[in-house]
């Protein structure tokens, strides 16, 4: 930046010149964006290695199984595994970015759906369906909040490390599970709450968008809701990117074509369709993939596009500096983690609707540590600031991808298990390192 | 530690003292003061050697000598500033007064009162006694917020920039735009985008973009993106807390460079730096703290480098009235 010597120091700032297209800065805007420093440092170095193993997990476990790894079915067994973790997932990312972390989510599932299992099941049980299942959806998300809220209080106001903070709420929840349900497994008959998990495998309609709305779903050319869904996303995506671009061509500012925005928005229309496709062969989207989505379209507006999420990437990424800001990092705190306890009450609705049945108030023991290997594989740093929703997605996408996988290709159950956990390891030790290696190569070319 | 400080210093002053030849022969652009002010500001810095001697009841005659006005009054005043930690007096009875287009360099040793001096200005840290005018005005400054709202802004030596946000988010950090007064509203990113490049041009701050994250420019592009926000919120007054420290030369220039900017858009700047060289460089006054008091405050092209470390080690130099 030597160029700067020779500036002529005197001339004081024409007003017409200060905006003119010919800066240097606004000149170079997308330069930023499309920059491949800036997808190292903001984690999107993930992007194609976790997306060529993907491609390499499915075509080889496709071939290995003569074609039932990517059959319908299969790929619905798939999709609702990624969002059993995914949704639970999205709430970590959030805690994540800040460079906290939370531990009692794993416990949280568990004792969230179990509240909803027992209120639907005793006091509500004479109720019409509706209403004890909203009522259900409503107890479950309360617990998830109120817990997310005692473990941001004591994070935030009585500055307890995170990680001791829901380690203990861990702990404790895992005994309240069981102090609730007596250690019983309470079945919840409500089909209207069990739908939630797209779990009745009897039940055509139970859980999934239907697949039926115009024409016949074997045909290539039908309408299934769940394609109108995705039309009605994928259009407004569009316009979206359209409309950024108007904004920026109107306030002087480079700005991609229209025509490039318009491929990339029906680009993510089509691969949408695609797999809607794929799932309408089956019995259609099912409703827990559909909320992922939901939630994941929320959470990433949330995180990139409002002030609340500037500051939790702010507040991740130097503390300091947020806070001589004016940012009340007390609030961001509270807030991120009652966000988290909110969604693993969702997660815990989904579970035990999944399951049609709470088990003592707990979930599996390795559901939390996939919920955390799922932020962290899809690339959000352990320590704050960089990340987002979306790599909750493809992590969560890739454990249940080696997750069924196993269970295909391996005959003995317990067989599956083992090795699953010795693969996602491995893939989590994978991704960490080559995080680590492209983030020493950014930095060396940063001093260079 | 002490002797070895004074060395350093004299052989800094020993380079510099060649380049001052040359900057003061180059017919001092900026420095258009009359042969009257220029005495006046002799007057003062013998008035703030005085105070400095003689503690608190000087406080009223230091006031009565008139200050070196280039533009009448100053737009910053702080009087009778002191800060004592606990038994520990940092400041006693500084006085410090800038005004709008002028820059003015604290030096000092290290533990004269530089930092703290900033802190109480900024709004970080809050004065024992003194009082603070802006336009005349007496302002209470508890908070940075305070600060900010009396036109000042303080660039922190560790910069304060979030590395994962580009440089359109730390310019509005904490203070987003939004497209509709809602929570939850969209950020208008084309808006503050478009603020960015503007002040940025205005400024010639060069980055590679305004969505460059920070964590991949330079340490002269930091600290130009940190100044840039300075100005972005509209402020009078910039503090810049050793902007040079840990920077390249050609960085350095490009900050000082830009410190000239600051100046000759109307600012106020108050310059802390170890270098004297630099401070020579761009500094209209200096003021020279000294175990937390004024040691001196003169004009930059008025006194010799010499005299300026005098004044810092509190060393006797003939003419100048350094005290023991």
């Amino acid at each position: 930046m030597t160029q700067t010597e020779k500036q002529p120091v005197a001339s004081p700032p024409d007003p017409a010149l200060a905006v003119a297209p010919e800066t240097i800065v606004s000149g170079n805007a997308l330069r930023g964006i499309l920059d491949p420093r800036r997808w190292l440092v903001s984690g999107g170095s993930r992007t194609f290695p976790l997306l060529a193993l993907l491609v390499l997990m499915w075509v080889g476990f496709d071939l290995k199984t003569g074609g039932i790894y990517l059959s319908s079915e299969n790929v619905t067994d798939i999709l609702v595994y990624t969002s059993l973790y995914g949704i639970v997932a999205i709430g970590e990312v959030v805690v994540l970015l800040l460079g906290e972390i939370d531990l009692s989510l794993g416990s949280l599932v568990g004792v969230s759906g179990a509240s909803a299992a027992l209120i639907m099941t005793n006091w509500v049980p004479h109720a019409p369906s509706l209403v004890t299942m909203l009522v259900g959806v409503a107890a479950a998300a309360a617990v998830g909040v109120l817990s997310g809220l005692f473990a941001g209080f004591w994070v935030s106001v009585m500055r307890v490390p995170s990680f001791i903070v829901t380690l203990a709420l861990l702990l404790a929840l895992g005994g309240i599970g069981l102090v609730l349900t007596n250690s019983q497994t309470i079945t919840v008959t409500n089909d209207l709450f069990n739908a939630l998990g797209a779990s009745s495998i009897s039940a055509f309609d139970g859980g999934y968008l239907p697949p039926a709305l115009w024409g016949n779903h074997k045909d290539i050319l039908h309408l299934s809701t769940g394609m109108l869904v995705v039309l009605i996303l994928g259009i407004g995506y569009t316009l979206v990117l359209l409309g950024n671009a108007r904004v920026r061509l109107a306030s002087g500012l480079a700005a991609p074509s229209a025509f490039g925005l318009l491929s990339q928005g029906l680009a993510i229309t089509v691969i949408g369709l695609i797999v809607v496709d794929v799932l309408d062969h089956y019995q259609g989207v099912p409703l827990p993939v559909f909320f992922l989505f939901v939630f994941l379209i929320i959470f990433s507006y949330l995180l990139r596009s409002t002030r609340f999420g500037r500051h939790v990437y702010a507040a991740g990424g130097n503390v300091e500096a947020a806070r001589r800001a004016g940012i009340s990092i007390r609030r961001i705190r509270w807030t991120a983690f009652a966000l988290a306890g909110l969604m693993a009450g969702i997660g815990g609705v989904i579970y035990t609707a999944r399951n049609n049945a709470n088990n003592g108030g707990t979930v599996d023991q390795s559901f939390l540590l996939l919920v955390i290997a799922s932020a962290v594989i899809g690339g959000t740093s352990l320590f704050g600031g960089r990340g987002s929703v979306w790599s909750a997605l493809t992590g969560a996408l890739v454990l249940a991808s080696v997750q069924t996988g196993m269970a295909l290709t391996l005959t003995a159950t317990t067989d599956a298990q083992y090795f699953q956990y010795i693969v996602e390891g491995a893939i989590l030790l994978g991704v960490a390192w080559l995080d680590t290696y492209a983030r020493s190569r950014s930095a060396g070319s940063r001093e260079a | 530690m002490d002797w070895k400080q004074g060395f350093t210093q004299e052989v800094y002053y020993s380079g510099s003292f060649l380049r001052l030849g040359g900057l003061l022969g180059e017919g001092g652009r900026l420095r258009q003061e009359s042969g009257l002010q220029a005495q006046r500001a002799e007057e003062d810095a013998m008035a703030g050697q005085l105070a400095a001697e003689d503690g608190r009841e000087q406080d009223g005659a230091v006031e009565s000598v008139p200050l070196q006005t280039s533009e009448g009054r100053p737009y910053l005043a702080c009087r009778g500033i002191s800060k004592h930690f606990g038994a520990v007096q940092a400041l006693t009875d500084v006085d410090l007064d800038l005004h709008l287009g002028e820059v003015v360099a604290l030096v000092g040793d290290n533990g004269a009162g530089k930092s703290t001096l900033v802190k109480i200005i900024s709004g970080t840290q809050t004065a024992s006694s003194g009082t603070i005018s802006v336009e005349g005005k007496e302002v209470s400054i508890r908070s940075p917020h305070d600060a900010s709202a009396a036109g000042i802004e303080t660039v922190y030596q560790d910069l304060a920039l979030c590395d994962n946000l580009d440089v359109v988010a730390n310019l509005f950090l904490g203070r987003e735009q939004l497209l509709a007064p809602l929570v939850g509203s969209p950020l208008s990113e084309a808006e503050m985008e478009r603020r960015t490049a503007a002040v940025l041009q205005s400024l010639h701050i060069r980055i590679p973009s305004v969505r460059a994250l920070v964590g991949t420019l330079s340490g002269g592009q930091r600290q130009s993106t940190a100044v840039g926000r300075a100005v972005l919120w509209g402020s009078k007054v910039v503090l810049l807390d050793e902007p040079t420290a840990a920077l390249g030369v050609a960085q350095q220039r490009e900050v000082l460079d830009l410190v000239r900017r600051l100046r000759d858009q109307g600012l106020g700047v108050v310059l802390i730096s170890h270098n004297l060289q630099q401070v020579f460089d761009v500094a209209d006054r200096l003021v020279v703290l000294r175990l937390g008091r004024v040691a001196a405050n003169v004009k930059g092209r008025e006194v010799s480098a010499e005299e300026v470390v005098a004044y810092i080690t509190g060393a006797n130099v003939t003419g100048a009235a350094a005290h023991p």
